[in-house]
């Protein structure tokens, strides 16, 4: 597969190469927030919600920096990893979190005293 | 012929439906991953956690388990417990708030999902959780 046809129309502004300069952004983008979440893994009061953190703002954070390269690199054989990249990312992250969050509660880890309500009243029903 | 017309006009409606859920959801990706991240960034905390009984619509499975991953995808609420029968998730938020407010945010989620999942569209009628009357529920 060659991807001259598509990666040598570099668009020059300035003698500036615009699909690098927005590929470094989102790449910067996403790192940062990657960085946010490994910062809401120390701040952030409970499990939970840390959880919160790393499951979500570093699922974005990948996403962006995935895109980012896209950008460095486009053509069809760098699209199709993209995608699936981004497919398992989006699948495997909300099930990993799920698994870590419902150990969590069965193992009794402390919610935050903010907590304000609770309907599973600890309570760990047989059937889950 | 005429069911013929009717699957495609269906398949024409579904896809419209599929391309507003992808418009819709990645939104609410992108802005709750900046609340989320605002929340950290700044000083303090505004938490008002809390883990909320959700009763479903959906039926199956793969609307259940669409519904829950969905849910543990977007920022600021977490999937943590998983009942079959009747279809019911547990959502701890970390803004949630009241369970009231909490759970009114998940109607338009759970609408939206069974728009794609279901050929013929979201079901009529209240979200499951509102049948019953959330006053009622008796949150502990």
């Amino acid at each position: 597969m060659h991807d001259a046809a598509l990666a040598s129309e570099a668009v020059m502004v300035g003698g500036i190469d615009v699909l690098a300069v927005i590929a470094g952004i989102t790449i910067t983008i996403g790192a940062g927030f990657i960085v946010v979440a490994g910062v809401g893994l120390l701040r952030l009061a409970d499990v939970y919600s840390r959880m919160n953190a790393v499951t979500k703002a570093a699922t974005l954070g990948v996403i962006l920096t995935l895109v980012g390269s896209f950008l460095l690199m486009p053509g069809w054989d760098t699209a199709w990893k993209l995608v699936l990249a981004i497919a398992l990312q989006l699948l495997s992250s909300p099930v990993g979190g799920y698994a870590i969050g419902r150990a969590a509660y069965r193992s009794k880890a402390p919610l935050t005293d903010e907590t304000n309500f609770d309907d599973l009243g600890h309570r760990v029903p047989e059937r889950f | 012929m005429n069911g013929f017309l009717r699957l495609m006009t269906g398949s024409v409606r579904w896809l419209g439906r599929f391309v507003a859920f992808a418009g819709f959801f990645g939104w609410e990706l992108a802005s709750a991953n900046a609340t989320v991240a605002w929340e950290i960034i700044t000083p303090g905390s505004a938490l008002a956690p809390g883990i909320a009984e959700l009763p479903l619509r959906c039926r199956t499975d793969l609307e259940i388990a669409t519904m829950a991953n969905l849910i543990t995808l977007t920022p600021g609420t977490l999937t943590v417990a998983i009942q079959r029968d009747p279809p019911t998730l547990y959502v701890h938020g970390s803004h949630a708030g009241d369970p009231h407010t909490f759970r009114e945010q998940f109607d338009e989620l759970e609408n939206r999902i069974l728009d794609v999942l279901r050929f013929e569209g979201r079901p009529h009628g209240p979200p499951a959780w509102r049948a019953g009357g959330p006053e009622e529920r008796g949150t502990r």
